[in-house]
């Protein structure tokens, strides 16, 4: 047997070692390799792509952890109430609110006046919820918290991030979202919630129906369907605009399946921006008034979506960050 | 018109802003629980594929989150919390493996070599291209694998192997050749010409 020399890559025995269960023996062996101080720099790396590959895993897996290490800190369950500084008023039906917003904290708070003991659960970015009321939430990004049951005449949850909800019909019980600035109160329709901090700007896309928004205290907005309203908390900016033909549905909001046709290519960024809960910042004419005929099947992120634009089009540079994405 | 299909892109996911990590540093249960929610089953897996216990895995992640809590004034916003949890879930999982064998004589003895060897490097690289095969050896199908151990460990012929396992010289030709094929796919820059 002869052998020419190279060199087996740390990787390869770090990957294998993730893949599968071995026998005790070499389970040793691998052990007192990784922490031998040869080939440092090569385990980290590889050590670092398998962090990367490792799945998140359902937030249900963690809530048993949660509890004891609740205890081991020696945190309580506490009652607080959070003042929203904006409180929207749907007339009839809910306006889908798109704000650009990273933040997936939603801060757990208790209405003193409602059971203290209530169970809350929570749904967070990529999945979907259906609340007690049978009204659905599709999460994109952040986090829902609602209580296990719905107890007297409002229907009330805590949200930070984007989200559409199908929103279970039921005029004698309004059905209000909380969200770090506005709070949406709604009947029954289904829309597109993106809820933001001060810093951030609040979008209102609605799909049917019509809508009173109330900005900080101010004489409500009316706002009709097919249309979207912006607000700007920094400048106090209120901006209404058409919603992108390939948005007027809801399903280009709950499963990304859109299709432009006869869209230039700025059309079409803006309403993938729009659909992800994404800002997105381009010069106006971008692209040109060259138009195209593309359907997305909804399987796509937002990366990849870009990157076929690029293929298809012209190709453009750009950024992309947890808020906007920047087309160069 | 394009109808587009999965292609192999970065995703862009992005689980715990900013904001809700400097709610953590400022001491908000919410935001803490947030984190918890939403890394906690990855940091007990990556923690579990290294050390290989899925008990001490439970316990060394729990412990990676009480002092991201004990520790949350020196979190920085600003510096992505997955990395922070990665390093947090890497070296915990060494110094528990460091532990693990710390009354292990031999390996003691390996980990002292590798320090003071002369040709350590040689060393090491025979080291991790056995272990490498050990690994791909452990992972072929059975048969696969008692024909590879019998050749090559026992030194039987071919013949031998048949006849023992009651089955065709030309099966254990195939097998022996498939064994080979799988150990040539990981050793990347490693020719074996096997006479």
């Amino acid at each position: 047997m002869t052998a020419r020399k190279g060199k087996p890559e740390a990787a390869e025995l770090v990957k294998k070692f993730f893949e599968k269960r071995y026998p005790a023996d070499i389970e040793r062996r691998f052990h007192l390799w990784l922490l031998s101080g040869e080939n440092g720099r090569e385990k980290e790396q590889a050590l670092e792509s398998m962090w990367e590959a490792v799945p998140y895993g359902k937030v249900s897996d963690a809530r048993s952890s949660l509890r004891e290490v609740r205890e081991k800190l020696g945190f309580t369950v506490s009652s607080r109430r959070r003042l929203p500084a904006l409180v929207l008023r749907v007339a009839a039906v809910v306006i889908p609110l798109m704000v650009i917003a990273a933040a997936v904290l939603m801060r757990q708070q208790y209405n003193a006046a409602t059971d203290s003991q209530a169970v809350y659960l929570q749904a967070y970015a990529g999945g979907s919820a259906a609340l007690p009321d049978g009204t659905v939430v599709n999460v994109k990004e952040g986090i829902v918290t609602y209580p296990e049951v719905f107890s007297g005449d409002v229907r009330r949850v805590k949200f930070e991030g984007t989200a559409f909800f199908t929103v279970s019909a039921g005029a004698a019980n309004p059905f209000i979202i909380e969200g770090p600035l506005v709070t949406v109160r709604v009947t029954g329709t289904r829309f597109l919630f993106t809820a933001a901090g001060a810093d951030r700007i609040s979008r209102v896309s609605l799909v049917e129906g019509t809508v009173d928004i109330f900005i900080n205290g101010a004489d409500p907005v009316h706002l009709t369907e097919g249309n979207q309203l912006t607000y700007d908390p920094q400048t106090g900016r209120i901006e209404i605009t058409a919603l992108p033909a390939a948005l007027l549905t809801a399903e280009g909001f709950t499963t990304g399946r859109l299709n432009f046709s006869g869209a230039t290519l700025e059309e079409i960024l803006r309403a993938v921006a729009l659909a992800h809960g994404l800002e997105i910042e381009m010069e106006p004419g971008f692209g040109g008034s060259k138009t195209y005929e593309v359907k997305f099947t909804g399987e796509e992120d937002i990366e990849q979506i870009i990157g076929i634009l690029r293929l298809l089009t012209e190709d453009f540079d750009y950024q992309l960050d947890r808020r906007s994405i920047y087309i160069e | 018109m394009v109808r587009v299909k999965n292609a192999r892109w970065r995703r862009h996911k992005l689980k715990v802003s900013a904001h809700t990590v400097e709610k953590l540093a400022q001491g908000d249960h919410a935001a803490f629980e947030t984190l918890f929610l939403v890394y906690f089953v990855k940091v007990r897996s990556f923690v579990a594929s290294l050390v290989r216990s899925d008990g001490d895995a439970e316990e060394i992640a729990q412990d990676i989150f009480v002092k991201v809590w004990e520790n949350r004034r020196n979190l920085d916003p600003a510096r992505p919390i997955d990395s922070y949890l990665y390093t947090s879930a890497k070296n915990a999982s060494l110094n528990f493996l460091k532990h693990k064998y710390v009354h292990d004589e031999f390996a003691r003895s390996i980990l002292a070599d590798a320090a003071v060897s002369v040709d350590g490097g040689q060393m090491i690289e025979a080291q991790e291209t056995q272990l490498l095969i050990d690994m791909t050896v452990a992972g072929m199908p059975e048969q696969r694998r008692k024909i590879y151990r019998m050749s090559r460990v026992a030194g039987k012929t071919n013949d031998e192997i048949a006849m023992e396992l009651e089955i065709s010289r030309k099966t254990v030709e195939n097998q022996l050749s498939l064994a080979i094929k799988d150990i040539k796919r990981v050793l990347s820059l490693f020719l074996f010409f096997l006479v």
